[in-house]
Formats: C-alpha cells, structure tokens, sequence
C-alpha cells in the first residue's frame, strides 16, 4: 500500500463513518419530528394520495386533468371519471388519483408507492394489521400474528379467492408527444415524483436539495422541443414520397400515393407553411384565432410514435411492475379531438394520430393476449373504438384547445367500459360471481357543450384548391 | 455535471481515488479524460467544440513563439483571438444580434442561410465564456514572452479543460495552473482536509443559503407584477445575496474539488460587501475575471497613466465588456455600463469627499469614530449601488428593469396592492424563517467573523466545535436545502 494511502485512507474512512451514521441520526429525527410528512405533503401532495389510495382501494384509478375537468356552466354532471366508476362498481373501493398534466411516466413511477403483496391483501387489511400492531403483535407484510394471514394461507381465509387487485392508468396519446415530454412544468413533476418511492425519507429530501431529478428548466425543455420540430421526421413507414410542399422548396405541390397523403416532412416545416396558407387570409377575425389553435393541434398531434419512445418504456415499466406484484391492469386510451384535428388539418394530421393510437392498441393488445392465461390480467379500453368513431368536437370541453377534456357523457361512457373490463377479470379471478348493479344516478348526461362553429379549414383538403390557386397566382 | 448533483459525488471521488493510483507520469492523462467526461456528459458535442478551442490555441502558442517576425507573431495572436471570439459571438450573441429583423426571416427562409439562424438559437456551451477567456489569456503571454508555449496538445487540453474550473471559473492563468498541474505530488492530509472543508461550506452556501434565497428571487421575478413594493426591495436585497452565494459557493467547490489534487486555485472573492467603493468592490467579487480585464484589456488600453480621459475611456470599455460578457441581453450591458458609471464616480468624484471622514488616524492607533463612520456610509453605499445594478442583471428584459425600478422607487407603489395576496417571503412558516436564518448566519460569518478564507477559518477550532459546525451544514444541505431547480448562476455565461 503507497504510503499516503495509509496516512489518508483510515482519517477519510472515519470521517465516512461518521457522516453515514449522522446521516441515519438525522433520517431519524427528521422522520420522528414530522418534519417528513410535512415535507412531503407540500413537495408531493400526491403522494399521500397515493398512500391512502393503495391502503383503502380494490381499484386505484391513476388520471391526469381529464378525469377531473368538467365544464361548470354546461356539464349536466359535474362527476370524474373515477367516481362514475365508483358507481359502476359498488362493490369495489375505486380510489382516483389525479393530477394536471400527469402521464404514464409519472404513473410508472407512482406504482413504486405501491405496497408489498398489495394484489393479495384484502379490503380493509391495513385496519385490522393497525388494531393487531396496538395489541402488541408484530406487522408482517402479509398479515397479523393475531390474525395468522399469511401469504400460503389467505386464500383459505378468502374462500380460495386473490383479493386481485386493479390499477387503471389514463394513457393520454398527445402526452406522449414533444410538447407534453418538453413541457416547462415537466422538473416539478419530477421533482415530486421523488417521493413515489419507498427510499430513507432523508434521501428523498437530499434529491430534492441537489436536483436528483429531470431538472432541466423551460429554455432547455423549449430548446429539446424545438430540435424535436426541426429534425424529427414526420413520414410514415419513412416513406420516400413525404414531401413538403413550401414555396421554398417548390417541389410541384402536393403528391398523391394512393390513399395516403405525405405533405410535411418535420413539424418546423409544417409550421411555416401554416403561416402562410394564414397570410391570404389573416384579415379574417374568426381564422385569427383559429391559428394560434391549430398551431397547438400541429405541435400537439405531429408526432410519430416508436419503440424509443421513453414513456412507451414507460408502459413496459408498468406492465413489468403489475406482473412482478399480480396486479391487473386496465389502461384507458383516450380519445383526442380527431373532429377539431380534421376540421384543421385534414386527414394529414389525423392519419398521424391514428398511427400513434394504433400503435398504443397493438401494444395494449399484445399485453391482453399474453395474459389471458396467467394470474394477473392486462386490459384496455380504447374510448374511441368503443364509442363507435370519433366523438364530434361538441363533445370537449376545451373548444380552443387540444385536451381530452370531455361531458359527462363521454366521461361516463369511459367508466362504464372501464367498469365492464374490471369486472371481467374480476369474473375470472371468481372475486366477482353474481350480477353487478350500477348505481349510477338516474340523470342521463346529454352533450352539452357549445360546438366550436368558427372552425375553419385553412389547411384542411378541402381547402386546398384555394390555396394552391393563390399560390399558382401570387407565389411563382 | 454540475457540483451540486449527486452524480458528481460518485464522480469526483472516483477520479480521486484513480488518479493517485496511477503513476504519478500518467495521472496528468486520467485527469484529462475526467475532465473530457465532466464537460461532455451534458452534451458531447461541446467538448468537441472545448477540444477545437484547445487546438488552435495550442497551434497559435507555439506559432507565435516560434515564428520570427513580429508581424507573423501578432498574426498569430490576433488569429487566435479571433478564433476564440468568433466561437463565443456564433454560440453566445448571434441570436442576439442577429435580433428579429426581416433580414433573419429571408435568411430562415433560404435553406443555404437557415443553418446561421438556427445556430444562433442553439443552446449556449456551459463555461464558454470562461475557458475561451483562459486561452486567449495563454497566448497573449506567450506573445508577451511571459510564458512558454506548450507544445504537447493533451497538456494544453488539460490546461483548458481542468474539471473544476473549466465551467464557472476561476479563470487561472497558464503560468500557475500549468506547473501544478503536471507537479509530482503526493497527496496530503492537510490538503484532502482543506478541500472537503471548502467543499461543504461552498455546498452550504450553494444549497442551504443560494437556493432558499432563489426561491424567494424567482417567485417574484416570474411575476413581479403580483407584488408590493417591500417584496421588491426584499427580492432585490435577497437577489444580492443569492448571487454572491451562489457563485462563491461554486468557486468554493470549485477551490475545494481542485484542493483534493493538490492543485491551489486562486480566490475569486475575497469578502466584496466590506469594499468602500466601486473600484475596491471590483478587486474582491470575481477577482479571476476582473483581473483578466485589467491584464489584457485595461492596461493594454491605457490604465490609469495616461490621463483622466484614458483612464475613463478604459474603465467604460472594461465593464461594457463585463457586462457583455456576462450575457447577449440589453440588461446585462446596463449593468456593465451602470457599473462603469459608478467606477468612474467613485473615481472621480466621491474621492473629492475623503475629507468629510477627517483623519485616519485616531488615539491609540484607532481610527476615529468619524472615519468609522464615514467609512461604514461608504460600504453600504458601496454594497447598495452594487445592489441596484443587480436589478438589470435578474431582469429578463429591458422593460421588466424599469418596471422593477418603479416599484421600487415610486412612492406611490406601496398602495398599488391591496388584495391581501399571499406574500413571497414565507409560503410556510419554517420556509419563512430559514431563509432569514440561514442569511443571517451568512452575512455574521462573512463580513465580520470570518477573518480567513474557509478551510483556515475552521481549523482553528477545537474538534468538537469544528464538528458541530460540520454536521449543522450538512444537516441544513439534506434537510433544508433550497428545492427551486436554480443552477448555477454562473453556468450561463
């Protein structure tokens, strides 16, 4: 050993020594003090709804805004899509967690919350394993000494039934694109989502301090954005034919092949050619406040989805956790505003939001084959199939902007397919034998809200007779 | 890699640890890739451009000390020195400059010319601004013949690239950075002891001080139309100090990580609030830069012998400069040329005043009270100008500046706000009171109890003292450690 070595090695071990073990003293205090819990409930409000959604719930429901947005002045109901689901299934504790702009990212690492053998726990566990630890017994992850659950035997305490239990996660397709990966809120979501994990508190809190996390702040997450506009291609199985049609480069118009149109091969270009198809006509007061609408459709909606996709890894991480703890699974595709995107854009943009949606089925339908036999289940509702086609633009509650906002009617159709599919594993699983009575309220929610009429189509087909006559006689 | 993340804390110790174990002829190479790593884990494509800084220089040092006439010498300098700058203008000022004219709208238009628009809005190189200034620096003193070239091109990558100082500074000149670099040495107790020192009261003031006091700074200059006028005054007081700390903090661990390699970088501040005017205020707040300015610009222009006028015009040149190259924004040449008006004030026209504070020299060798007096007027005076001159620096724009100066002076502001908004300063209560908390410990540490720089100051303590003032910072970095996402504020430069 080099002789600086001994000198040094031995006063540094020390001194790790010591700082390791004021480290666990401080984790302790700060745990005993409250200090944690408050901590953690002004950093992470969510997680604490996590907590007692996983303690009290048969069904946790994990949403972004859509479950909760409702429209005050036309919505006959003003319920969530978790209390709907509630109502589907009264037999079930359905516990809803929801937060604007979450995403299956977040979702993935919410389930870190999760507790141990939480599949197999039944309702109520917790209660009766707290009252055991009063009268002295020891806490299992399992069950209490009182009680003797354990995981060989409470099956026979359940009459041979899991109490299986269901996560549903809200898969938001436009989330998956630059904008809603790039966004400036996205650090502080994952600043809270530190604290979706069951690591020492004073760990948590140190992350916190030192930005142990997607730091990057809203010039960075603009400039990713922006880079992803510029260089991603937007062509279809990279097709030769995606052409854009700017006057810059002036490539003869639009091209044909056959059924399919390929016009923009980026976002960026795509942008500058809304600009100009504006011009002719920005004196119009109804299309000067379209633009800024169908710019968010475009940034929104003009994306491809791939394998390298990180919140489609994201769905493999939920999918590999509920495997790992037999918790079934429903994923909830929700459906985008195809109606405004094809008022907007024509089936240029819309044929790219199908590709993205069909991608996310053929993954979510893999899933449910390859778990058809097993112990736990994956399943999904796809709201747009299940609806019968695109919902019309009436239907969301955000005239003006692409969300997945809907009334309460859609709201509860999303419940009542989501209750069907639990309902089916629960068949499965023999939890649920006899007929399920929704109660639902008796009010049937109508469409309500105030179609957007001022749409116009400045990029849409059948606007582009118009254009290329302007262009054949202003632009050459 | 910024030093205060957690990944550095595996990567320092790592480099540390290896280093020494190498042969002492080999370490100087492991250093190099550390560093290479260091900068290039944020993006990749900047150490590329770092290496082609690192390669004309290089280049240009050995051309001008090897070439006969002078002509081709000064070539050579001006070369490199055109170098540097353009890198700095494409990466830092094109956007700036270039502006939203009708002439950058054709230019995007046109595919041969886009690519000149969208350089100029790409993301700005960490550090630019301070290893391009250390270069130009190592060819100016060759050419002046105060240094040798360095003909071998890793070691001059080394030079360029040390990861401790590479992204923020200090900017050390060649002479002294170069021989400790490749020194044989054994590391020392005394140094590993002084750096960790260094290094947890930089990442105390850094995180504990630095980030609560952003917390505060941040709500209000996202909104600050939202607020009164005291929180204007407050954000603005609190702005001076998260400044401070934050960029001493980082030269403190900047000072420290180097310190475990037995490499002394130089101090970069040396307590700037006790300064009694502009001028001295200057040689104790970022002392690396502001001595490079008075080395390669100032005195090249004419310093202080050539008359008021050049001195003027040197003065104003040298902080228009700074201001500069503190960042390509309206508001920051405000502050360079608010700070050289000042400069020149204080120069020129407050000097007038000394007699005002009577003799210096009291009984029993005392300063009188009306010199103490006079002199305390002087720093706050010192410390409040410089305060004002922050307000440029935060603001986003010009029009944010003025709007902030408003509240702050308007008299009539103080009842613009009656709506009973939540203040910024205290969210919660124990948020309210650590910030306060941890500002006063600062302030009572630098400006009176602190005699020495950090590692000194703390080994005159008895252990046990020493160590419950380690474990009180450490214990404020876990637990009360600021959570607002702020890096560095000297990492955009």
């Amino acid at each position: 050993m080099m002789a600086w070595m001994k000198d040094i090695a031995p006063k540094v071990l020390l001194r790790l020594a010591v700082g390791a073990a004021v480290f666990f003293v401080a984790n302790i205090w700060y745990v005993s003090s409250g200090l944690y819990n408050k901590e953690r409930v002004k950093f992470s409000p969510v997680a604490a709804k996590l907590d007692s959604a996983f303690l009290y719930g048969d069904v946790v429901y994990l949403g972004e805004s859509s479950n909760t947005s409702f429209n005050p002045w036309t919505d006959t109901l003003g319920y969530s899509v978790s209390e709907f689901l509630q109502m589907y299934l009264p037999q079930n504790r359905v516990r809803g967690v929801s937060h604007d702009g979450y995403h299956v990212g977040l979702f993935s690492q919410m389930l870190g919350l999760m507790p141990e053998h939480w599949a197999l726990r039944a309702p109520g566990f917790e209660e009766f394993d707290r009252g055991d630890l009063d009268a002295g017994g020891e806490k299992t992850a399992l069950g209490s000494m009182k009680y003797g659950v354990n995981k060989d035997n409470w099956y026979k305490l359940n009459n041979g039934n899991p109490a299986r239990k269901t996560v549903v996660i809200t898969v938001n397709m436009r989330s998956f694109g630059p904008s809603a990966m790039f966004n400036g809120n996205e650090a502080s979501n994952q600043q809270e989502a530190i604290f979706y994990s069951h690591r020492m508190a004073l760990l948590n809190r140190v992350f916190v301090s030192l930005h142990h996390y997607d730091s990057r702040d809203s010039r960075e997450m603009e400039r990713a954005k922006t880079q992803w506009f510029r260089t991603r291609d937007l062509r279809l199985d990279n097709s030769t034919n995606g052409r854009h049609y700017g006057i810059t480069h002036g490539d003869g118009g639009l091209k044909l092949d056959g059924e399919v149109w390929y016009y923009h091969n980026t976002v960026k270009w795509w942008l500058r050619d809304l600009q100009r198809q504006f011009a002719p006509v920005s004196g119009d007061a109804d299309l000067a406040r379209v633009m800024p609408m169908a710019e968010a459709y475009l940034k929104e909606f003009a994306f491809l989805l791939d394998e390298e996709n990180p919140r489609v890894q994201a769905l493999d991480a939920i999918v590999a956790k509920c495997k790992q703890e037999q918790v079934n699974v429903v994923f909830v595709l929700l459906m985008p505003n195809f109606d405004h995107a094809h008022r907007l854009f024509g089936e240029e943009l819309t044929q790219l939001m199908d590709y993205n949606m069909d991608f996310l089925r053929k993954r979510f339908a893999g899933w449910e084959m390859e778990c058809k036999q097993g112990d736990y289940k994956v399943g999904y509702v796809d709201v747009e199939r299940a609806y019968g086609d695109w919902a019309g633009g009436q239907h969301y509650t955000d005239q003006w902007y692409p969300t997945e906002h809907v009334d309460a009617h859609i709201r509860q159709f999303i419940a009542q397919k989501t209750a069907e599919k639990i309902l089916e594993f629960q068949y499965r699983d023999r939890i649920q034998t006899g007929v399920t009575k929704p109660m639902v309220p008796v009010i049937k929610p109508s469409v309500n809200n105030l179609p957007n009429w001022n749409i116009k189509m400045p990029l849409a087909d059948t606007c582009l007779g118009a254009w290329q006559g302007f262009r054949s006689k202003h632009l050459r | 890699m910024l030093f205060n993340s957690v990944i550095y804390w595996f990567f320092l110790p790592l480099v540390w640890l290896t280093y020494f174990v190498l042969p002492i002829k080999q370490r100087w190479i492991w250093l190099l890739l550390a560093s290479y790593f260091f900068y290039g884990f944020w993006k990749v494509e900047f150490a590329g451009l770092m290496m082609l800084t690192s390669v004309i220089d290089w280049w240009c040092g050995m051309r001008v000390e090897q070439d006969g006439s002078l002509g081709w010498k000064k070539f050579w300098l001006w070369f490199s020195i055109g170098s540097n700058l353009t890198m700095l203008f494409m990466f830092k000022y094109l956007d700036f400059a270039l502006g939203d004219s009708a002439m950058v709208r054709w230019m995007s238009d046109h595919n041969a010319t886009a690519w000149i628009v969208e350089l100029g809005k790409y993301t700005i190189p960490a550090g630019i601004s301070f290893y391009t200034f250390q270069s130009i620096s190592y060819v100016v003193d060759v050419y002046r013949g105060q240094e040798k070239a360095e003909h071998n091109l890793p070691k001059f990558m080394l030079y360029v690239s040390f990861f401790p100082q590479l992204v923020a500074g200090p900017i050390e000149r060649f002479g002294k950075l170069h021989s400790q670099l490749f020194a044989e040495y054994s590391p020392r107790w005394e140094d590993v002891r002084n750096g960790l020192r260094l290094v947890i009261y930089g990442l105390f003031l850094k995180v504990a001080v630095a980030d609560n006091l952003a917390s505060v700074v941040d709500a209000f200059f996202s909104d600050h139309t939202s607020f009164t006028q005291a929180e204007a005054w407050l954000a603005t007081f609190y702005f001076t100090f998260q400044v401070y700390t934050d960029f001493f903090g980082y030269s403190l661990l900047a000072q420290g990580s180097a310190l475990l390699f037995g490499i002394h970088l130089m101090d970069n501040f040396n307590k700037p609030f006790i300064a009694k005017s502009i001028p001295e205020f200057w040689q104790r707040w970022h002392i690396s830069l502001s001595t490079w300015f008075r080395d390669y610009i100032f005195i090249p222009v004419g310093g202080n012998k050539r008359g008021p006028w050049v001195l003027a015009l040197a003065a104003m040149l040298v902080f228009f400069t700074s201001g500069l190259w503190h960042g390509a924004n309206g508001t920051m040449i405000a502050f360079g040329v608010a700070q050289g008006f000042l400069y020149l004030f204080d120069r020129f026209v407050f000097k007038k005043l000394e007699f005002v504070g009577g003799p210096f020299h009291g009984h029993g060798g005392r300063l009188p009270l009306r010199r103490r007096l006079w002199d305390g007027f002087r720093t706050v005076k010192t410390g409040f100008f410089f305060m004002m001159t922050l307000v440029w620096f935060r603001s986003a724009t010009m029009d944010q500046a003025s709007e902030v100066f408003g509240m702050l002076w308007m008299p009539g502001y103080i009842n613009c706000r009656l709506d009973g908004l939540v203040g910024i300063a205290a969210p919660t209560l124990a948020h309210g009171l650590q910030i306060p908390l941890f500002l006063c410990i600062f302030l009572l540490l630098d400006l009176w109890v602190m005699k020495d720089r950090a590692d000194v100051w703390l080994g005159k303590f008895s252990m046990p003292i020493r160590w419950s003032m380690y474990v009180s910072m450490a214990v404020s970095i876990w637990i009360w450690g600021g959570a607002v996402n702020h890096p560095f504020v000297y990492f955009q430069f």
